[in-house]
């Protein structure tokens, strides 16, 4: 399958591409899919990631990747439809219910999102993943922010150096 | 051992002694000089070039041998005790390619291409000469190749014999004018980060995240976050006009949109009586004097 398809999807079958992650997990998924990823897009568009090959992404794990591959799956068609014009107010609604179902998952997996999402260009995942970090961290003190992002406790020589900025930036912070 | 790269080395001929260079190193570490002894004789127009990480002395065995077909490379072993083994030994008088290398009146090795990092696979020896020619040399092998040609368009200038034009280049992935700081800054941790940050109130991120650790104050603090943020609440493209006004206590300014002060109604009690300068925004603040 080397030869690049029109994106009309007019020959039946719509063309599968298989991408493989940091771990050699194999998955394949439609070609209209995987090019939410503005990274892909140009390689899927030249042919690349069908047949055997597959396309090797060495910075996502496939525990998130098949998160992404989830999103990316359920947005591709009103992608493919430039943005969704014609959508109608359910379908909308459909995307928004599934989007907040989405995002509820442990805070570990979501800042792995936020730097698969980066790396492969996919701007609406990236959007919906840092907001809904923002908002847990939102109104939060320093403290509630590293607890909620599973930082450890600052050790105490950080503690030291962040107490002597504050004694001479304190300020800054009113 | 110590490394070559530590050592500095330069041929010498000095003035007392004419006829007897000598390789003078000079150690990085100790900071010391010291003597090399040469390989077991002397020829003349010897030359010095690293290979695959060692110090190696080309000779031309033509200089004391018109005859003589043969280049030699010897390998510094040991730096303490000048130990010097004949690594390679480049026979001329074959294949066509080969006598061409030898027409030439100066032949310089300029260094060898491939990856370093295997020794276990013996990278090519690349060979300028004064024609403009370099060759590559398969110690595997032992053949000969020519790799590149430069038309003498030059022929018109007087060019000494002596001059090889050719040196080699190795590219570098390392950024270069680029602070460690910077780098981090551009970690896809860091880039996550700037995301989340990006999509909360200006008011949170100075007086909370700022203080989370070290690397978010050093992300927020930066310039490229500030442009960032500024470029993502869409500041910067809808200007407003702010009033200095009193507000609150007696000593205290507040800023107020002219918009919202025209509308709400000009009130006599926040007009200022004194003169107040106040700075452009920078990060977020403005100096008022």
């Amino acid at each position: 399958m080397a030869a690049p398809e029109s994106g009309d999807g007019n020959n039946g079958a719509a063309r599968m591409v298989t991408l493989i992650s940091s771990d050699n997990t194999r998955f394949e998924v439609e070609a209209a899919a995987a090019s939410l990823s503005q990274t892909l897009q140009l390689t899927i568009l030249d042919g690349g990631g069908g047949g055997g090959d597959g396309i090797p992404l060495p910075n996502v794990d496939s525990a998130t990747l098949s998160k992404v591959l989830e999103y990316c799956i359920k947005h591709a068609p009103a992608a493919a439809n430039g943005g969704a014009p014609n959508a109608t107010a359910v379908d909308r609604a459909e995307l928004e219910r599934f989007d907040n179902e989405f995002v509820n998952i442990d805070q570990s997996v979501l800042y792995s999102l936020i730097m698969a999402a980066h790396n492969l260009e996919i701007e609406g995942l990236q959007s919906l993943v840092a907001k809904k970090v923002a908002d847990m961290i939102k109104g939060k003190s320093p403290m509630e922010i590293r607890r909620t992002l599973g930082f450890p406790d600052p050790t105490p020589e950080e503690q030291a150096e962040m107490n002597a900025h504050m004694l001479e930036y304190g300020w800054a912070y009113e | 051992m110590m490394r070559p790269s530590f050592i500095l080395d330069w041929e010498e001929t000095t003035e007392e002694t004419p006829m007897r260079p000598a390789v003078l190193s000079f150690s990085v570490v100790n900071e010391t000089f010291s003597c090399l002894r040469f390989p077991a004789f002397w020829v003349e127009g010897d030359h010095l070039v690293e290979l695959d990480g060692h110090l190696c002395m080309v000779r031309d065995l033509r200089r004391c041998d018109p005859d003589s077909t043969t280049l030699e490379i010897w390998k510094l072993i040991d730096y303490s005790s000048s130990d010097w083994s004949l690594n390679y030994r480049i026979d001329c008088s074959g294949p066509v390619v080969a006598r061409d290398l030898l027409r030439p009146k100066v032949v310089t090795v300029i260094g060898s291409v491939g990856n370093c990092k295997s020794t276990s696979e013996r990278s090519p020896i690349l060979i300028a000469t004064s024609k403009h020619k370099v060759f590559a040399y398969d110690p595997i092998s032992e053949s000969l190749e020519v790799v590149h040609t430069t038309m003498e368009i030059q022929e018109s200038h007087q060019i000494q014999p002596s001059n090889v034009r050719f040196s080699l280049f190795r590219e570098s992935l390392v950024p270069v004018h680029k602070a460690k700081e910077e780098m981090d800054l551009s970690s896809p941790l860091a880039e996550a980060t700037k995301e989340i940050l990006l999509r909360l109130p200006a008011k949170s991120v100075v007086q909370n995240c700022r203080r989370v650790s070290k690397q978010w104050r050093r992300l927020i603090s930066s310039d490229s976050f500030a442009d960032a943020f500024f470029l993502h609440k869409n500041v910067g493209s809808r200007p407003k006009i702010m009033l200095v006004v009193w507000g609150g206590g007696p000593t205290e300014f507040s800023f107020t949109p002219l918009h919202d002060w025209l509308q709400e109604g000009p009130d006599q009690g926040s007009w200022l009586d004194t003169k107040v300068v106040c700075s452009k925004p920078c990060h977020g603040m403005n100096l008022i004097l």
